[in-house]
């Protein structure tokens, strides 16, 4: 048998059946036109009043350097959050079909397989980014000023995305090959790495005006802001105020033209610098990588006597089991909710530690400290708790035998959704009622708020059959309200005291689209098993 | 080190040992020395089956004993056996959105083989050529197996792991199964795991069978026959006393007629009034090897 190998095919080879494999999945179909509706929304129409850039109240004029500065920043953004999510299952996707197991019997080495792996993700989502590009530069002809420049959105989104798809492909990795990060967990920790990594370099830029803060600026955030600094400084002779996004602007303000970023070494370095952090990232998954080795898996899962799990979980499971909540579950909604949440419980017994925790906080400190500390904390808890309850029967493998009993199938939906709504309240039952004597009305959008969690949990669950678009979707969701104090429509749960009546009446609808949508679901899978 | 042909494969397990960090120990002071030919692992579930192919497929060390492919340990040096290894696991799964031609393409190219002519031969090997261009994600149960052999044959191995192939498998598979491991097995090793006695009584030069991580029996299939000659007895038991006796017995196989139980017994003494002895299969040799620990 002719044998041909190279280090660089094989990487090849396990990257191309990587994207050919990702292109494949009615997802990616869904993601591609859900970014023609986003570059449709995200370059308004000027007609509307609303611009895509402005500088010190001037809207900037619709230019290829504009608009790609603006869309490549926005990108960088939500590709580092949505990034992540779309592609940190790729070493998951060999393990459940132990092809894992086949590729290890192999001479592919660790290093070839995480490296194909790694470029596999960077390159679908460079596909990703390609097609959003093509999408905004139609939007270009649409709505432009001037003539579409495809060279200068080469050179932005290359400066600003490329080093967010490398740097995330590698982050994704790492999470999966380091076993205490590759769960939901890991997935609410990324969060937070993306929050401080898209907060630190804009904070040290704004604070210092350190070019040093550059160099680990994965999400470009410093590079934007001087790019836009540099010309605005010299046309306004003032410290300019940029926004970036569609805004209302004053149309009795004449147009600023962008003349795009002034390329140079160090500006070049930078970017070059800032995708470097992808190696770190490599080097650990390369370290932590078991390269399918069923003991060492199990070692890393916590099977260990000493292991946390094994010193707390177990116990508290025990503990659980005396509450026999195995025998909670059966045929009716209420015997079926109450099931959900035993099964919540005994899977996960850090639950009940959390919702205890989240009582003894809310009831101790000081409401001001409850509503901008603990309640925000608590939704984080409950992405965490709530994503896995409509995927959970499926990840194993026993929704047919669970839906082949009779009354669980038509009862199932509504149960995860009373199960999910219930969990929440317990999250918050303590918090809910200091805020109710303070401020009622607040209360009552704490009420919605769970609501919303609990059937967006639900609903996104069941349509996508995975718990990463919920988590994904909450958890960005998060940083723009916790990012928008003072905006009344993010306050969606009332921590922030901002949210009216009509806020609240906006959220609960949205509650109920989303719960809708998961009883349509379900009842178009049972539709279709008849 | 290079293999000169599929013929040269040999393996020698030493003392090899699996205890995992748990405490749990999967395969306990395991030896063997294996050539060429068909060697059929049997085993109840939890025996250690798998944990023994995993680290004869180099996927996870022994803890204790050696593992040597010719002189080569393979724990130091695994490419020695990868090189010219096939393997397939058990529960075999495939990547849903990828043709037959695509899924097996990827799997060659990884053991460094390109040339495309291989890849179709083995799609017609297992029957899958006509279904080629089909994405295996629609794929029945069998099918995806023959897959799976497929990709584990690519690179002509001289070292052939499968592990529990025919597990869910309707008798047609099976069938199929069996002769094209049958037909591959001559020239070279082929390890098939399974607890189905039947899908390797027509194609096992050796058996060894394995309990609690232990190996307690390793022959050729009429060795085993001859092992348990004198242990095998048929009889007719009144439905009355069936359910006594089966807690007393080994019944290797039972059928129920309107004049009571008619039982296939393993027993070292006659079992019961009326017990006429029988000769062995290999199903009442692998009870009798199970139940008695009597290797032959």
């Amino acid at each position: 048998m002719a044998e041909r190998d190279s280090t660089l095919r094989r990487i090849c080879i396990i990257a191309g059946t990587d994207v050919r494999m990702r292109i494949a999945r009615g997802s990616t179909v869904v993601v591609l036109v859900a970014l023609c509706i986003f570059a449709y929304v995200l370059v308004p129409d000027l007609s509307t009043g609303r611009a895509l850039m402005q500088v010190n109240g001037h809207r900037a004029l619709y230019n290829s350097a504009t608009i790609a500065l603006a869309t490549s920043s926005l990108c960088a953004v939500m590709l580092g959050l949505a990034g992540f999510y779309l592609t940190s299952n790729t070493v998951r996707r060999d393990v459940e079909s132990r092809t894992g197991y086949v590729i290890a019997s192999t001479r592919v080495r660790s290093f070839e397989y995480l490296a194909g792996k790694m470029l596999g993700s960077a390159a679908f989502l460079a596909l990703v980014v390609l097609v959003y590009v093509l999408n905004v530069m139609a939007m270009q002809l649409l709505r432009g000023e001037a003539r579409v420049e495809p060279l200068t959105y080469a050179a932005m989104f290359l400066a600003i995305v490329g080093p967010v798809i490398i740097v995330v492909s590698a982050i994704a990795l790492m999470f999966e090959c380091v076993r205490p990060l590759s769960g939901r967990i890991g997935d609410i920790l990324y969060f937070f790495l993306w929050a401080f990594m898209l907060s630190a370099p804009a904070a040290t830029v704004v604070r210092n005006r350190s070019d040093g803060a550059s160099r680990y600026d994965v999400f470009a955030i410093a590079f934007i802001i001087n790019a836009a600094n540099d010309q605005a400084i010299s046309d306004f002779h003032a410290r300019p105020e940029v926004s970036i996004g569609s805004s209302r602007f004053d149309p009795t303000q004449s147009p600023w033209r962008f003349r795009g970023v002034r390329w140079s070494a160090p500006v070049i370095l930078a970017r070059v610098t800032s995708a470097m952090l992808a190696f770190p990232a490599l080097l650990i998954a390369w370290l932590a990588f078991a390269r399918f080795d069923p003991s060492r898996m199990k070692e890393g899962a916590g099977s260990s006597r000493t292991s946390v799990r094994a010193r707390v979980g177990v116990p508290m499971q025990r503990m659980l089991r005396m509450l026999r909540p195995a025998s909670w579950g059966g045929p009716g909604l209420l015997r079926a909710t109450l099931g959900e949440i035993a099964l919540t419980l005994m899977l996960r017994p850090a639950v009940f530690l959390a919702v205890i925790a989240a009582a003894v906080a809310g009831a101790l400190v000081p409401v001001a400290t409850v509503r901008t500390a603990v309640i925000p904390i608590i939704f984080v808890a409950l992405i965490a708790t709530l994503a896995e309850i409509p995927t959970r029967d499926q990840v194993a493998r026993v929704d047919g035998i669970r839906n082949g009993i009779v009354g669980v199938r038509a009862s199932s939906v509504y149960a995860k959704l009373l199960a999910s709504l219930g969990i929440a309240l317990a999250f918050r039952l303590v918090p809910l009622v200091r805020v109710a004597i303070s401020a009622p009305a607040d209360a009552l959008s704490l009420l919605i708020g769970g609501w919303l969690f609990a059937a967006a949990g639900v609903g996104l669950g069941l349509l996508s059959r995975t718990p990463k678009l919920f988590a994904s979707v909450a958890l960005l969701f998060l940083y723009v309200v916790i990012s928008s104090a003072h905006a009344p429509e993010f306050d969606f749960a009332g921590w922030n005291g901002t949210a009216d009546n009509g806020v609240r009446a906006a959220y609960f609808l949205t509650a109920m689209i989303f719960a809708a949508l998961a009883a349509l679901g379900n009842w178009r899978a049972s539709h279709a098993e008849r | 080190m290079t293999i000169a042909s599929p013929a040269a494969a040999a393996l020698t397990l030493e003392g090899v040992t699996k205890r995992f960090r748990n405490g749990v120990i999967a395969v306990n002071d395991l030896s063997l020395s294996l050539g060429t030919g068909v060697l059929a692992l049997l085993g109840p579930n939890g025996a250690g089956k798998t944990t023994l192919m995993q680290m004869i497929a180099t996927i996870t060390k022994p803890t204790a004993g050696r593992i040597r492919f010719g002189n080569i340990d393979i724990a130091r040096d695994p490419d020695v056996l990868r090189r010219t290894l096939g393997y397939l696991p058990q529960d075999f799964g495939v990547y849903d959105g990828l043709t037959a031609l695509e899924f097996l393409t990827y799997f060659a190219a990884l053991k460094g083989i390109h040339d495309r002519s291989r890849v179709t031969e083995m799609l017609e090997l297992v029957n899958l050529h006509s279904v080629a261009d089909r994405a295996v994600g629609g794929f029945s149960g069998g099918m995806k197996q023959r897959l799976g052999i497929a990709q584990a044959l690519i690179n002509d191995p001289a070292v052939l792991i499968v592990d529990e192939p025919t597990a869910g498998l309707d008798p047609e598979e099976r069938l199929r199964f069996r002769n094209i491991l049958s037909d591959i097995g001559f020239d070279r090793l082929v390890i098939f795991s399974t607890h189905i006695v039947s899908d390797i009584e027509s194609i096992a030069t050796e058996i060894a069978v394995m309990k609690s991580g232990r190996l307690i029996a390793t022959a050729a299939p009429p060795d085993f026959l001859r092992a348990a000659a004198g242990n095998v007895w048929e009889a007719w038991i009144p439905t009355a006393r069936f359910d006594d006796e089966r807690k007393r017995l080994r019944i290797a196989r039972s059928v129920r007629t309107s004049d009571g139980v008619h039982a296939r017994i393993v027993h070292p003494e006659r079992p019961c009034d009326g017990a006429a002895m029988v000769e062995p299969e290999l199903e009442d040799a692998f009870i009798h090897a199970l139940s008695f620990g009597a290797a032959p």
